[in-house]
């Protein structure tokens, strides 16, 4: 035990991970929380009603293959099952954005919206566009159903924004999961003499190739094809804010700016590879954006001085002065 | 030259005034707001009025970001017609892609930088600006799409908040300012069901008055669904419209409850307790004209479920009692009962 | 800027009823075939259609040379004229209503104005039945819920027939 606690101390140390346990404990924190968290059921249930403008003009797919979820689809038409799966993510997530304070309507919001990604995902490949939806959902349904108590323990205070900033750290998980994968496809392809990730054209070729197997065109797919140091730099700096996103759930100074930085890189992924992603953007608006743990009139310095990366360097300069003086 | 009023012209002014008094007192008796000050004093109306603003540009983002998929779609409909409104005068200079490159960046940069900005005048100002463009750009087409009007109107009603979200403690003569302009867009959107709410009113005396088939038909719903059906393309299917074409009393009671959800909307902005419930039914009334008629007016759901949903004027002590009471027409009944006879009724 | 709190009240007042009237004033220019942007009167669905409705519709006889056992009013005739419903949504995405057109048409046949005619059915046939069809302009009276049921009218009065020549 005390090994694990030694690692993890070195870890933290390492990686400067913020002070979490600080942050949690504010109030006020858990007063934005409280009221953010229902805005998630809000746009579920918006996205709800939009799916069911799909109703209207649902056609026989080429093939369906009930995910396990819906296993019940095999008992009946696609029309029927459809309309059955369609109907009832409306209505739970209208409970969910009536009930949200309360574990069961989360609960059931959750069923609904389950049901709704096992059928976007049965049409012969997976959709991987509403899963962090999906497990946001799951996660909000551990809050402790404490709303309407004038008056919390910072007990459950905090048991509340711990889940909430879970819900965030999830979220910034996947994206760094993706830009550590492409960091280390890089490597690969390095070491095997591939193109890679750091050539200057990579992202004229990662354009090129995306939208040959589309067959589709992009507002900015050719002046990126002509111009490839014009992708570059965006290409190094999304893969800066993917990798390190996970950090950022540690920084709350920087919750806002690597919001935008996520909106601009969907923006990005479709302007200049047709690719859209804007499904997360809500999510980002939601968590970060509106992060209960982001205070408001955060100075430049201390945002630069969180930085992944720009804050070892800091750091370093600023023990190096230390032992000098 | 001084005016002299004779002793008739100053009874007819007293009888006149004394009408306007009871009038007066007639409309605040209907529309009684007397804790609206008491609410404005309390700090967490204002606190949840400050939560829900900034979710309204964030969502404005989302909603731009979207319209940048519809691109081609605008860009094949401005083939056929393009007649510019007169916020994009300036269209008539430039070629029709550049107008509409122009509109849908300025949308977007508008809805960033409101995101990040809202707290501040200039911010909102930005965004309804943003969004008025891409409105009128919406709407050059020969036809107009009504559904997006609300998002011009709140986003200019937003303009007139204060700025107050700079410091955790504001002055009660702000938090004051800020509530009423909060209050302003709930009853603007409100207004709006009311106003199509009376027009049906008048429409169904009129129709009834003549001997024609009138909203308290038994069939009236069942008219609407089927005239609407028959001429849209076979391909719009109804989920709901044949049920109530077959069995027509299905929809006989929906329809009375939609007028009078409509009608009386106006009066739920002073009505707090009814928010909530009130933006219920609204949305239940969406989704069923959708699934009936397809009529698609979705972009409303955005503003009942952020304004009225957890609404701040609503005091979270109201008991189901007061929400009963507060019902347009089976409050009022309720409220002429004797005391004896509410209690048993409720 | 301060406004005073019972100036903002007014002015809010104000805005509320200044569009209320404006939008019930906009009720009234709607019916010369003007609106007032940004202006609404709201008033969607306000009357309840009558039991007994006229209105002019297309009926299609004959689809690439074979006369069909029973004319089909175009709204239904998607599985005659398209081979399948892709072909469908690709001709008719973003068209306008065949009804603005044959509103138009069906009084021009009655009128016998015959320039007018050529050119609505060119457009009626560019914009609909680019096919090899026979159809016929008609005016038909019917109760929608019977209409819908069973596609049954009360009454065909027959205006024109025409075979198209946009194919």
């Amino acid at each position: 035990m005390n090994r694990i606690r030694a690692v993890s101390k070195l870890i933290s140390g390492r990686l400067g991970l913020g002070d979490l346990d600080g942050f949690v404990q504010e109030d006020k924190a858990y007063e934005r929380a409280k009221s953010i968290v229902p805005f998630f059921y809000y746009f579920l249930l918006f996205i709800a009603l939009l799916q069911l403008l799909q109703l209207r003009h649902l056609a026989e797919p080429l093939i369906f293959a009930p995910r396990w979820p819906i296993f019940w689809a095999d008992y009946m038409s696609f029309h029927a099952a459809t309309t059955v799966i369609l109907v009832f993510f409306a209505f739970s997530a209208l409970t969910g954005a009536y009930f949200c304070r309360n574990r069961f309507g989360r609960i059931i919001a959750f069923l609904g919206f389950l049901q709704f990604h096992a059928l976007q995902a049965s049409f012969g490949g997976p959709n991987h566009q509403w899963d962090l939806w999906l497990w946001v959902a799951l996660i909000l349904i551990f809050l402790p159903d404490i709303w309407e108590k004038t008056k919390q323990s910072s007990r459950e205070g905090k048991k509340f924004l711990i889940v909430f900033w879970g819900a965030q750290a999830f979220l910034l998980l996947t994206y760094s999961m993706s830009g550590i994968g492409k960091l280390l496809h890089a490597a690969l392809q390095y070491f095997q003499g591939e193109a890679h990730l750091f050539m200057f054209n990579s992202a004229a070729f990662h354009v090129y190739s995306w939208l040959n197997a589309m067959q589709a065109t992009s507002l900015l797919g050719q002046l990126i094809m002509e111009h490839p140091l014009l992708g570059w730099f965006p290409f190094m700096f999304i893969l800066y804010v993917q990798v390190f996103a996970f950090l950022v759930a540690f920084r709350p100074s920087l919750h806002r700016v690597w919001a935008l930085a996520l909106v601009l890189f969907h923006m990005g992924t479709y302007f200049g590879m047709n690719a859209e992603f804007f499904y997360q953007v809500p999510l980002l608006f939601i968590f970060l954006f509106a992060s209960p743990f982001h205070e408001p009139g955060t100075s430049w310095r201390k945002m630069i001085s969180d930085l992944p990366l720009v804050s070892c360097l800091l750091r370093r300069l600023h023990s190096k002065h230390v032992t000098v003086t | 030259m001084i005016k002299h009023t004779t002793q008739n012209q100053k009874n007819y002014l007293t009888r006149f005034e004394f009408i306007l008094q009871g009038i007066a007192r007639l409309i605040s008796k209907s529309f009684p707001f007397r804790n609206i000050s008491k609410i404005m004093r309390e700090n967490y109306a204002f606190e949840k009025a400050r939560t829900i603003v900034p979710f309204f540009y964030y969502f404005m983002v989302i909603v731009a970001l979207y319209r940048i998929l519809d691109l081609s779609n605008i860009v094949n409909e401005g083939q056929r017609i393009f007649a510019p409104r007169w916020p994009i005068f300036w269209a008539d200079y430039l070629h029709y892609l550049t107008v509409i490159d122009i509109v849908h960046v300025f949308f977007i940069l508008a809805t960033l930088t409101g995101a990040f900005f809202y707290r501040h005048r200039a911010g909102r100002f930005i965004v309804f600006l943003g969004i008025l463009e891409y409105h009128a750009l919406r709407n050059s087409f020969g036809v107009t799409y009504h559904n997006w009007d609300i998002w011009v109107w709140i986003a200019l009603l937003f303009i007139f908040l204060p700025d107050a979200w700079g410091s955790a403690h504001k002055s009660p003569r702000e938090r004051k300012r800020f509530l009423l302009i909060f209050w302003g867009a709930q009853a603007f959107v409100l207004l709006m069901y009311s106003m199509s709410g009376m027009w049906k009113i008048i429409a169904a005396v009129g129709q009834y008055l003549n001997g024609e088939a009138s909203a308290v038909s038994f069939d009236a719903f069942s008219l609407h669904i089927s005239t609407q059906l028959n001429i849209l393309p076979e391909t719009m299917t109804s989920m709901l419209g044949p049920l109530i074409i077959n069995y027509p009393l299905l929809g006989w009671l929906p329809l009375i409850a939609i007028i009078y959800l409509q009608s009386f909307s106006f009066f739920i902005a002073f009505r707090p307790s009814l928010h909530s419930i009130w933006a219920l039914g609204l949305i239940l009334f969406h989704v069923g004209a959708y699934l009936t008629i397809g009529a698609e007016f979705f972009q409303h759901i955005p503003f009942l479920l952020f304004l009225f949903l957890d609404s701040p004027f609503r005091d979270p002590r109201a008991s189901w009692r007061q929400t009963i009471a507060d019902l347009p027409i089976f409050g009022w009944i309720l409220g002429y009962l004797p005391k004896r006879n509410i209690t048993n009724a409720v | 800027m301060s406004l005073s709190h019972s100036l903002l009240e007014k002015l809010i007042v104000l805005f509320l009823v200044s569009y209320f009237v404006v939008g019930v004033y906009a009720h009234f220019y709607i019916i010369n075939q003007e609106e007032v942007y940004l202006l609404y009167s709201w008033d969607l669905y306000t009357k309840v259609p009558p039991r007994i409705q006229t209105e002019f519709a297309i009926l299609i006889h004959e689809f690439e040379g074979k006369r069909l056992e029973n004319p089909i009013i175009f709204e239904r005739a998607r599985g005659v004229l398209y081979s399948s419903l892709t072909e469908y949504r690709h001709a008719t995405y973003n068209k306008t209503n065949i009804q603005n057109i044959v509103r138009l048409l069906a009084p021009s046949i009655l009128q016998d104005k015959t320039r007018e005619i050529e050119r609505l059915r060119m457009e009626l046939e560019k914009t609909f039945l680019s096919h090899p069809v026979v159809y016929e302009v008609v005016e038909v009276t019917f109760n929608p819920i019977e209409r819908w049921k069973n596609g049954r009218f009360i009454n065909i009065n027959r205006l024109g027939i025409f075979t198209s020549q946009v194919f």
